[in-house]
């Protein structure tokens, strides 16, 4: 009688398909797999959300209405952020002796901090952007220090446009324009981060990517 | 299900609990801000996130760092989860995100110089594994073993289910880089569950 498959020896590389197919399942049933932190993460996490507004519901995008003068300095920081990469990347150097970066995250005028959605996308924006600014002052240390001076007189320039955007953020005054420019503001922020990325990312010598939001 | 780590840890999926509150339910409440709403999500699904963290970076304390700002982005966002997916999957993404965001470089490095860095073949590592001292090495921490880059291409594809057009896409490398790293981490893989 002969015996079943499974009894066979298995050799070659019918045997090897099957390890790894062994292998793929158990490898797809990792993701349903949890790992106990040996700690309790919930206090720290408390504490965080405690200063963290949430986002509003998601509004259609035909609501949402573009403040002329915000959008025009939006499209200009686009242009003044393309602008500060390329000139990073092409500018032969300057002198100085800084690792430590002088930079400050930008902030929203009093006007403009009524607005939740803002105020949240600065929170994640800061607490990123001061993951960012030490990972780049952790590279510049394998670099010259017309690196550092090179990359701080960049943010330098990034930041006035930050700053001028708040102020004029500031003059609009009106709630429902600042709320409908609350967005262009969130992808400026956003796009400081991408600015500083690509700096992360030219000096640990790998190109700039974009990166993807939930 | 559930699993031991050598390190003491226990992986643990605890199973849905029918008395709990329906989850659906629970989120409506944190996405209107009710922080307790909000902590019995996070211990749902706080050991799932932790686990997918910890085999991206294979650092507790990276893990539990990345863990922690995966609930705080969740949290802020909670109010534009549609439930289109259900929450463990959106909350995976984020982890997905947040982690190849904050290491791109650093995974893009690894991946680039796999090629002619040795160490994830070499014997000093492979011995210190729990099967040089004939204890049976589970998957998981099998997974935490394998070189950087590897580990990241293959719980990417083959744990999370993302295509080599994506993985490559998402850090910047090209698909043969990929391919060539799942490959690897494959190999390495089955070496050390022997």
């Amino acid at each position: 009688m002969k015996p079943p498959e499974d009894f066979l020896p298995r050799s070659g590389r019918g045997a090897e398909t099957a390890q790894e197919e062994t292998l793929l399942v158990d490898l797809r049933r990792l993701a349903d797999t949890g790992v106990r932190p040996e700690h309790d993460l919930w206090p720290e996490i408390a504490d965080r959300i405690a200063h963290r507004p949430q986002l509003p519901p998601s509004r259609p995008l035909a609501d949402v209405a573009a403040s002329r003068s915000v959008a025009a300095l939006a499209a200009a920081a686009g242009l003044l952020g393309l602008a500060f990469g390329l000139w990073l990347f092409l500018t032969p150097g300057m002198n100085g002796d800084r690792r430590v970066l002088r930079t400050a995250a930008a902030s929203l005028p009093p006007s403009a901090q009524a607005s939740p959605e803002l105020r949240a996308a600065l929170a994640s924006y800061s607490d990123e952007r001061r993951l960012l600014v030490a990972a780049i002052e952790r590279e510049l240390r394998d670099h010259p220090p017309r690196v550092a001076a090179e990359v701080q007189a960049n943010l330098a320039v990034i930041e006035g446009a930050l700053r001028e955007i708040g102020e004029a953020l500031g003059e609009e005054g009106s709630p429902p324009l600042l709320l409908d420019s609350s967005q262009q503001m969130a992808a400026l922020l956003e796009r400081e981060l991408v600015a500083l990325r690509r700096v992360q990312a030219r000096l640990a010598g790998a190109a700039p990517v974009e990166r993807e939001l939930p | 299900m559930t699993a031991t780590l050598d390190d003491g840890q226990t992986a643990a999926h605890p199973p849905v609990d029918s008395s709990r509150e329906d989850e659906g339910d629970l989120v409506a409440r944190a996405a209107r801000g009710d922080v307790a709403a909000f902590e019995e999500l996070h211990r749902a699904h706080v050991d799932r996130v932790y686990g997918l963290c910890l085999r991206l970076v294979a650092d507790r304390a990276e893990a539990e760092d990345l863990t922690q700002r995966v609930f705080v982005r969740a949290w802020e966002h909670l109010p534009r989860f549609r439930g289109d997916s259900r929450l463990s999957t959106w909350l995976r993404t984020i982890a997905r995100n947040l982690a190849i965001s904050q290491h791109r470089p650093v995974w893009r490095r690894a991946l680039r110089t796999a090629g002619l860095d040795p160490a994830g073949d070499d014997p000093a590592i492979r011995a210190t594994t729990p099967r040089e001292s004939d204890a049976r090495i589970d998957l998981e921490r099998a997974v935490r073993t394998l070189p950087a880059g590897a580990r990241q291409v293959l719980v990417l594809h083959d744990v999370e289910g993302l295509t080599h057009a994506e993985i490559s896409s998402r850090l910047g490398v090209t698909r043969g880089t990929t391919k060539a790293q799942l490959s690897r981490a494959r190999r390495l893989l089955k070496e050390r569950l022997r």
